[in-house]
């Protein structure tokens, strides 16, 4: 039992003043978020406003009265005399600047926690349209709120000021497993349908309509050679599923990160959810790829 | 680090755990009864209602709301979710048919995506009938979206919405020459 502690204790506490990692998790994911959120700047309007549309009325309708949404916010300032016009230029302003403060690492814990807010009013108000990357956005930031990260690479280590370290073990660790956890429930999920064994929920999948529209891959060939598609639905299952055993074995954790990495890349190309696919691919090297310290 | 620290990491660590494993594993529940026993009137396992409970308390709620992990992992399992498409029919003052539309105009790529994601309620048009007031409130957001619509035309012009599910053939089907089916839904007329 003593050993068992020691050896948990040794997991979530030893020491490693190894810091790049997370400075790499802060500078991916403020980059993302802001090219995320730049994106869909030209329909701001039309999907998150009071009169976009679906009118918030409509979309708040089951929003609890303790979740602030954007449009609530708008309400709320023009209380006190701000218009619509101002509170929508001034929103995208202040995401923009504190995307920025997270990237160069200036105040990074305060700027994500800002930005959550930020960003969470954003999602609560048009939840209708929110989705995968949207919850892993608030987790990204959750961590960085949770995670010192001005080690390197920040605002601070470029004007050589001495910083205070930490030991951010727990928190790798806790990261580390959420990863590990996440990807076998998505595995053990799939492996519930009996359609991701005979190949036709990828089949399904590359052929829904929003998929598929940037490259029109010509997927029909697969139809005459389904043992492809049932490969792939197995060999989705199994990388998942897996996931929290071999990624945690150093012989085998580079080619399952290789694995894993390029099953994001093909979701990325064949159903072109791209910020998506980034996102797990910034998680997996954050949390599995050993970054030098040099 | 001393003990004092420690131990508010370990309690940091074991709320968030608890919170991953509290929706991973819900949301397992409420993917494979929605598969198996959709529209079925089903005992579900003593567990499954224990976590609905924890899954809605307040405090769980908050944290969850505010940080993101309300989400399941199990994304496209147990089953890739059927797809719906709505067309927009317009018509001029002279009733006569000038432009049909698949999608509501978005001016990013992103836009466009994120409104794709609408598309999963309609699912409880199919799924969830006996609900009334739910599928009223369905209507509305559809007729809201033609609204939103026909707005870029002239007053006088009138516009159809037509709800399809879009129902892709299966792989044997394919194989036999089957294409893609659009199954009317709901029509909506303004």
């Amino acid at each position: 039992m003593k050993s068992i502690l020691n050896k948990l204790n040794l997991f979530f506490f030893e020491e490693n003043n190894n810091y790049v990692w997370i400075s790499f998790f802060r500078i991916s994911i403020g980059s993302l978020v802001l090219l995320h959120f730049i994106s869909i700047l030209p329909d701001f309007n039309t999907l998150f406003c009071k009169e976009g549309v679906i009118p918030s009325d409509i979309l708040d309708t089951f929003l609890p009265n303790f979740v602030i949404s954007f449009p609530k916010i708008i309400d709320f300032l023009l209380l006190i005399g701000i218009s619509q016009i101002t509170t929508i230029l001034l929103f995208k302003v202040v995401f923009i600047v504190i995307a920025l403060f997270v990237i160069i690492g200036f105040i990074p814990r305060i700027s994500a926690f800002i930005l959550l807010f930020l960003q969470i009013s954003l999602v609560k108000g048009s939840s209708f349209y929110a989705y995968g990357v949207d919850y892993f956005t608030s987790m990204s930031l959750f961590y960085l709120i949770l995670i010192p990260s001005h080690y390197n690479f920040s605002f601070y280590s470029f004007l050589k000021r001495s910083i205070n370290e930490t030991n951010i073990t727990p928190y790798r660790r806790l990261f580390q497993l959420h990863l590990s956890i996440a990807y076998f429930f998505s595995g053990f999920d799939k492996a519930l349908g009996f359609n991701w064994w005979n190949g036709e929920s990828i089949w399904k999948a590359i052929n829904l309509p929003f998929a598929n529209k940037d490259f029109n891959f010509d997927y029909s060939f697969l139809a005459n050679h389904s043992c492809l598609l049932v490969i792939a639905g197995w060999s989705t299952i199994v990388i998942e599923i897996f996931y929290p055993v071999f990624i945690w074995i150093p012989k085998f954790r580079k080619f399952w990160l290789f694995l894993t990495i390029s099953m994001h890349i093909g979701i990325a190309l064949s159903l072109n959810l791209y910020i998506f696919s980034a996102m797990m691919i910034i998680w997996n090297l954050t949390n599995f790829h050993h970054f030098n310290k040099n | 680090m001393n003990k004092t620290q420690k131990s508010i990491h370990i309690i940091i660590i074991s709320f968030v755990l608890f919170n991953i494993l509290l929706s991973s594993i819900k949301l397992t529940f409420d993917g494979y009864y929605g598969f198996y026993f959709e529209n079925q009137k089903v005992q579900k396992v003593e567990v499954s209602n224990i976590l609905d409970y924890i899954y809605d308390t307040k405090p769980i709620f908050l944290f969850r709301t505010y940080t993101g992990f309300e989400t399941g992992y199990g994304f496209f399992g147990p089953n890739v979710s059927s797809d719906f498409i709505t067309v927009f029919k317009i018509y001029d003052n002279n009733g006569k048919l000038c432009k049909v539309l698949d999608q509501v105009n978005f001016k990013s790529k992103e836009g466009a995506l994120r409104f794709t994601t609408l598309n999963s309620l309609f699912l409880d048009k199919l799924t969830n009938k006996e609900n009334k007031k739910y599928n009223q409130y369905l209507d509305i957001i559809i007729k809201q979206i033609s609204k939103f619509v026909i707005n870029d035309y002239p007053k006088n012009y009138k516009i159809d919405t037509e709800l399809y599910l879009y129902d892709y053939p299966t792989i044997a089907a394919f194989n036999k020459g089957e294409k893609e089916k659009l199954i009317l839904i709901k029509k909506y007329s303004l």
